[in-house]
């Protein structure tokens, strides 16, 4: 029996790829309470005023100017992401609200159920703990910022104007600041209106149903983030098309689903170097009966 | 009979099974079952019962009032002071509003709740100050003021500034956080511009003239709005929707509104020409109007610190001791004046300079020098500091 170089690869290739077709219909276990936490952001009720800008900042340490500076709506006038200063950030809509009031979108960090940047962390600097909130362990990270890229909402930001000790900055929930105390997150708690409500997830997916239910002229009957991306644990009710207000349509597969399948099953029992090694081993046996 | 086993334990499926639907049904009311509802908006308790429902007293949908109750029924000002934290509290004029909401839905335009037939409940009967979330889908006081304030105040004048209705506490806050109520608005109001100062020509023999200076009375006398402008409600300047119109305020440019404060002047006869003058008065300057120079010292002290309350008004003495009651050669330190003595000066008693007490009159250098070659102010008895 005679293989050449080529018909080894392509034997391998097939082989490797089939192993891994083979575990793709495993589904991803997530380690995720029942009880676990939720904000429902409803845009209908947001007036841009800008105040959950202040008191995250003030809470996180953050840069901030003083309260009235940010009745200023002219900072709005181009469009913004969060940044390395800025956990949170309003955009404002003009003429896309109801009576052709100006709709403003408060963005942050949307705390996915099955955050594609936990995924592609390769230290676990990034969580997603069973309470919610995806967290950051500024200790672990090593700064190679593929969370930046897997990220859909395009939320994560990196301290690039500090050389020595950068870390990633994005919304934490007030996780360790304020929620373990039984508190609200600092912007849910200063928001004068209650446009953001906090609770069990649960719950307020039920309640932002309720909302559009009793209220179907006020409201387009889709709650963004209770599938987006296998599901977010922020949630938005708005009376404006969700693609008009820049938050992008996604598939309700989570993005990490497939890669972590081909990784987690070719790994699953050390089966994939196994494999490898077996082949190694049984080519060399081949190779040398032919050569005896 | 192993048939009728099998046909057994069938028949305790199928009640087993009719057990469990009809225990579904039972568990909500058919009304309920298309519903997605959160039960919290209705029920208070976790479960209720046909005995116990345990609904809200206010439900949102139904139970409306139509406006049978009328603007005077209502409270003139509320204030809203349970929240002030970052900022001050909030004075709501709530017959203005109340006033131009009967021109679009009466009272439940806010208050839409309430029961036809009894007071109208105030927001925080219903709305709580929150601390933490036990009923999400009810928002809380700070959620429902807001909410209710902004959509109009959202739609009409698309004013969103938190300073429309709020001033942010400062760390050395100058104005009393309570709002006097005493005061015209009960409030903070923005200043209101007004003439400098208003002539009047009265029919008063020989001294037809009564110049009367706004600003004086306002800023340097400390008069309040409501000290001339009383009994007038909000409505009374806002009628005309906050126009450039000046106030119509009744029966102000009359002798009363002035005698009000000025008893002395109007009881006595020979005290007329206090207002009447020939001519206009130039804005009052306590140099000239009174023969006392208040210098850099004395400019910013206020009126009553000298003088008393204005409606005793008193005329101190010019002697400085007489007010400040705690000066004495130990502690006095000249150099307050802006001449710091020399050595050989600071010795002496006040007296000896200034003689008689009278420290408004030049220093009296003649005591010990020869006016012939000192005397004041030419040499003087130290230096200026400043």
């Amino acid at each position: 029996m005679t293989i050449n170089r080529k018909d080894f690869l392509r034997t391998v290739g097939v082989l490797t790829g089939a192993a891994s077709i083979s575990t793709l219909n495993a589904s991803i276990q997530h380690n995720v309470d029942l009880d676990r936490l939720g904000v429902l952001s409803d845009l209908t009720l947001c007036i841009g005023c800008r105040k959950c800008e202040f008191a995250c900042n003030k809470s996180h340490g953050l840069p901030y100017e003083s309260i009235d500076k940010y009745d200023d709506p002219s900072i709005m006038e181009n469009f913004r992401r969060p940044t390395s200063t800025q956990h949170t950030v309003v955009n404002r809509y003009p003429e896309k609200g109801n009576n052709g009031l100006p709709l403003d979108v408060k963005v942050q960090c949307m705390h996915c159920e099955h955050p594609a940047c936990a995924s592609a962390c390769i230290v676990g600097a990034l969580q997603k703990d069973p309470k919610g909130p995806v967290t950051y362990d500024a200790a672990k990270c090593i700064g190679c910022r593929y969370c930046m890229v897997a990220c859909p909402f395009q939320v994560p930001q990196y301290q690039y104007d500090n050389a020595l000790t950068p870390i990633l900055m994005k919304c934490d929930l007030c996780y360790d600041q304020n929620i373990k105390n039984g508190q609200l997150p600092s912007c849910v708690a200063m928001c004068p209106r209650e446009v953001m409500v906090f609770g069990q997830r649960k719950d307020v997916l039920a309640l932002a149903h309720e909302r559009i239910r009793t209220h179907p002229d006020r409201y387009i009957d889709h709650v963004y983030g209770e599938n987006e991306v296998g599901g977010t644990s922020w949630m938005y009710i708005s009376s404006e098309p969700f693609e008009n207000i820049d938050l992008p349509t996604l598939s309700y597969e989570c993005p990490s689903h497939l890669t972590e399948n081909i990784q987690h099953g070719i790994f699953k029992g050390f089966s994939g170097p196994i494999l490898l090694f077996g082949l190694l081993g049984l080519a060399m046996k081949l190779y040398r009966k032919d050569e005896e | 009979m192993k048939d009728n086993r099998h046909f057994q334990t069938l028949c305790i499926f199928m009640v087993m099974f009719l057990f469990i639907l009809s225990g579904q049904n039972l568990q909500l009311p058919k009304s309920h079952l298309e519903m997605n509802t959160y039960c919290m908006s209705c029920h208070t308790c976790d479960n209720p019962t046909d005995d116990n429902p345990c609904l809200e007293i206010c439900p949102r949908h139904g139970g409306k009032f139509k406006g049978t109750h009328t603007v005077d029924e209502g409270p003139k000002i509320v204030i809203m002071d349970q929240l002030s934290d970052i900022y001050s509290s909030v004075v709501f004029q709530h017959e203005l509003h109340a006033g131009m909401s009967e021109m679009s839905g009466g009272c439940d335009l806010c208050h839409h709740f309430s029961n036809p037939d009894e007071l109208v409940p105030p927001c925080r009967e219903c709305h709580k100050i929150k601390d933490n979330y036990t009923n999400i889908a009810m928002p809380s006081l700070k959620a429902a003021y807001h909410r209710q304030c902004l959509n109009c105040h959202r739609e009409w004048s698309h004013e969103t500034e938190c300073s429309t209705c709020h001033l942010v506490k400062r760390e050395q806050e100058t104005i009393s956080i309570v709002p006097d109520p005493t005061d015209i608005m009960g409030a903070y109001h923005p200043r209101i511009e007004a003439e400098e100062r208003y002539v009047y020509s009265t029919n008063y023999p020989n001294f037809p003239i009564v110049t009367f200076h706004h600003t004086d009375h306002v800023d340097l006398f400390g008069e309040k709005c409501v000290d001339c402008h009383s009994g007038n409600s909000c409505l009374r300047c806002h009628e005309n929707g906050g126009s450039d119109e000046p106030p119509h305020i009744e029966n102000l440019h009359s002798k009363q509104t002035c005698c009000n404060c000025h008893t002395q002047a109007c009881r006595e006869p020979d005290q007329c020409i206090f207002c009447h003058k020939d001519h206009e008065m130039p804005k009052f300057n306590h140099t000239t109007s009174v023969g006392w120079d208040l210098g850099d010292r004395h400019e910013d002290v206020a009126c009553q610190s000298c003088h008393g309350p204005l409606k005793t008004f008193i005329i101190p003495s010019k002697v400085c001791t007489n007010c400040h009651i705690h000066w004495d050669l130990d502690i006095f330190d000249h150099g307050t004046t802006g001449l710091i003595l020399t050595d050989d000066h600071v010795e002496f008693e006040c007296t000896e300079c200034h003689l008689n007490e009278d420290f408004s009159a030049p220093p009296d250098c003649e005591n010990c020098h020869d006016p012939e070659e000192i005397n004041y102010p030419d040499s003087l008895p130290g230096y200026k500091n400043k």
